[in-house]
């Protein structure tokens, strides 16, 4: 017996030291014309139009393409489109097509396509939602050529058909186009920069995406999501590793090329690699959001929730979040993301000035509060969420607050917020969460800053001037009514206060040295990258 | 003997529905909605109810269950709710990994185990039965992922002899098939 486990284990062992000394080198390195990614998520969902998934999203733009895209000065540029024209009373938009637009099966891209997409999109998307409400008749004229003929003016269209994020109106094949807004396409036939191979997509592992090579670029150096998409390699693997340390194990030992979002504690340690290059590459940022309920007491009472204004401060709130060193961090008192045109500080005095605990102490006095429990739901396994709340948690403390900070995981935490009871039926007081730059922008786009009641956003503000406030921003005939408005309906949330904004970071990115011409935008973009 | 086996097989059958029932209500009774997951973080609560609804999750519990029952019967696992691909791929797609995983763990804990234990006792009270001992304590003492995590440091990045992460099918080589499954199979064993 021993004879044999000792044969048994010595071939054993022969076979690993063999398997050892074989090629010891080959999977250190990644293939020079290839790129493995680690994403930011599991891609589970092919459909950027049914889930506003910001994984899926990225996986959008991998495989299509948009008729218009935002370039980096916030301006829709046109990509599918080749050029366009507005009637003088500004009701009929024609576009036309760049030539030799084909999709991956190899069917030309036709009008109709176009059409379907965005009607597809219209029924999902708000401001997709909101145009719909404008147009009256999309219309092919022929198959390159198509109108969208309005019964008022958006003055917007442009931009919401080049809205760079969810619900991104990627155009699909009509075929594909035509599935119903409410169930999930199958097909991820596109016409973009990349073609998916679904055969080995492996749901919680990877995905991977090949050169289309009959993709034809614009012309233009790529600008955000506009100009030119050329892509420089041949293949690009998503490979999803949850555990962080894992993630940055396979980058320092040059199994990955670029890892997307890497919690801001590891910087030290990856720093450390001259063959890795940390970065911010996000000019925007995500923002941290509180929300509260604005169903059940206490923060049903405005005056409690202008005493919250008080209390946060956004540098205590963003240190935790990400570190030290602000390069990854600033503060932001706007509802509006900064550095961009919407972007002001109106009304935020209480929130920018020095925490003032006596005026938030005075501010909770008037507004009747006894002491009740205040429900504050953290996800632990969410860094970003559970900085803000431990931080928040302990400065409403210090003025008295009756808070209850309940730790669960971010999927418990999302499905709790849909509840709309009190507390005493599993409801909830304060939740945190952020967002990213690009959906935050501007008032059509801010949907944590609508306030139509029960159809709002988790939370459920109620304020009908904000949402007035919200149509005619989307009329303003030109840039500067738009800010004046946006600078008002600022001192209409300061005053609500729909939810607080707790400071804008950005999420560093890591990539191998060698990796060149990463597109400094909101969003993960894969044009234009190429291995030396 | 053959009486039974085929006892044995019946009797697994009330078993087998017990943990379907018991397995199934975990889906209500743990927190999460997978609604609410698909629907993405910027989605309203009528874009989760439309979700609920289209995925038949708003369905009474015992009609969902029959409905998983009698696919299961015929050999229809169903389309995952998230990735919209049928779950028997899905599986298929982690059976090889996992029985590779799974099988060269147990080998190998066979291999080491049983000849470390019986050397043990041969050479009980000796310093090679009190080494084994402190072998096997630090074993089993020692979290996984925290063992994972020290031989990722020696062997993948110090020493660069094993890859940190990812699986190679055999048919793409013994060599990377073991060279991937190595740090892998250690903790486990």
């Amino acid at each position: 017996m021993i004879n044999i486990l000792r044969g048994f284990s010595g071939v054993a062992i022969a076979a690993a030291l063999a398997a050892l000394m074989l090629a010891p080198e080959a999977f250190a390195q990644t293939s020079g014309k290839n790129i493995k990614f680690i994403p930011e998520a599991d891609l589970r969902s092919l459909d950027p139009i049914w889930t506003t998934a910001y994984i899926t999203r990225n996986h959008g733009y991998m495989v299509y393409d948009t008729l218009f895209a935002l370039d980096e000065h916030f301006k829709p540029q046109p990509q599918m489109v080749d050029h366009w024209k507005i009637s003088d009373d500004k009701l009929i938009y024609t576009f036309t097509l760049r030539d030799k637009l084909k999709f991956h099966d190899g069917q030309p891209v036709r009008s109709a396509d176009c059409i379907a997409s965005l009607q597809r999109w219209m029924k999902r998307d708000a401001l997709g939602q909101a145009m719909a409400e404008s147009v009256g008749e999309m219309k092919a004229e022929d198959d390159s050529t198509f109108s969208i003929i309005l019964k008022k003016p958006f003055p917007l269209l442009l931009e919401a058909i080049g809205k760079l994020s969810s619900n991104v109106p990627f155009i699909m094949p009509e075929r594909v186009a035509k599935t119903d807004a409410g169930t999930q396409i199958t097909d991820p036939t596109g016409s973009g920069p990349f073609k998916f191979v679904k055969e080995e997509w492996v749901p919680g592992n990877k995905a991977i995406y090949v050169k289309n090579a009959d993709y034809v670029p614009r012309s233009e150096p790529p600008s955000w999501a506009s100009g030119g998409k050329v892509v420089k390699v041949d293949r690009v693997e998503w490979l999803y590793i949850p555990d962080s340390a894992t993630a940055a194990a396979a980058i320092n030992a040059g199994e990955v090329d670029w890892w997307q979002q890497m919690p801001p504690d590891l910087v030290p340690l990856l720093s450390k690699n001259k063959d890795i290059t940390i970065a911010s590459v996000d000019p925007l940022g995500s923002l941290g959001v509180m929300r509260f309920n604005h169903l059940q007491p206490p923060f049903n009472n405005q005056t409690l929730r202008q005493a919250m204004l008080y209390v946060v401060d956004q540098k205590d709130v963003m240190t935790a979040l990400g570190g030290e060193d602000q390069k990854f961090w600033k503060t932001c008192y706007s509802y509006f993301t900064c550095g961009t045109p919407m972007s002001n500080e109106a009304g935020a005095g209480p929130l920018k000035g020095k925490r003032d605990l006596d005026k938030a102490k005075a501010l909770v006095k008037e507004s009747g509060y006894k002491g009740e429990r205040i429900v504050m739901m953290t996800a632990t396994d969410q860094w970003i969420v559970n900085s803000q709340a431990q931080v928040v948690a302990q400065e409403l403390r210090e003025i008295g607050l009756n808070v209850d900070l309940q730790a669960m995981d971010w999927g418990t935490l999302i499905t709790r917020r849909t509840n709309k009871e009190g507390i005493d039926k599993n409801g909830w007081s304060i939740f945190f969460t952020w967002l990213v730059g690009p959906d935050m922008i501007n008032p059509a786009l801010n949907f944590p800053l609508r306030a139509n009641g029960e159809k709002a956003w988790f939370g459920w503000p109620t304020d009908t001037k904000l949402e007035a406030m919200r149509v005619q921003w989307m009329d303003a005939p030109d840039l500067a009514a738009q800010q004046r408005l946006a600078a008002a309906e600022q001192e209409e949330a300061f005053t609500s206060v729909p939810f607080v904004p707790t400071g804008q970071f950005v999420i560093p990115t890591a990539f191998r040295s060698n990796l060149k011409g990463v597109i400094v935008a909101p969003i993960v973009l894969m044009w234009n990258v190429e291995k030396k | 003997m053959f009486a039974y086996v085929i006892r044995r097989l019946l009797a697994t059958i009330p078993v087998m529905g017990v943990v379907a029932i018991f397995v199934f209500s975990l889906l209500y009774i743990t927190p999460g909605d997978p609604a609410a997951v698909i629907a993405g973080d910027i989605a309203t609560a009528e874009d989760i109810a439309r979700i609920h609804h289209q995925l038949g999750l708003d369905e009474p519990f015992l009609w969902r269950f029959g409905g998983w029952l009698w696919g299961v019967l015929r050999g229809d696992l169903g389309i995952s709710i998230f990735t919209n691909l049928p779950v028997a791929q899905l599986i298929g797609q982690r059976l090889e990994p996992t029985l590779a995983l799974t099988t060269t763990a147990l080998v190998v804990t066979v291999i080491f185990a049983i000849p470390l234990g019986v050397i043990a006792a041969w050479k009980v009270g000796t310093w090679i039965d009190r080494g084994v001992m402190i072998f096997a304590v630090i074993g089993f003492s020692l979290p996984a992922f925290v063992l994972a995590y020290l031989l990722i440091l020696a062997f993948s990045i110090e020493l660069d002899w094993l890859p940190v992460q990812g699986y190679v099918s055999i048919r793409e080589g013994f060599a990377p098939f073991i060279q991937h499954l190595i740090l892998r199979v250690s903790p486990c064993a």
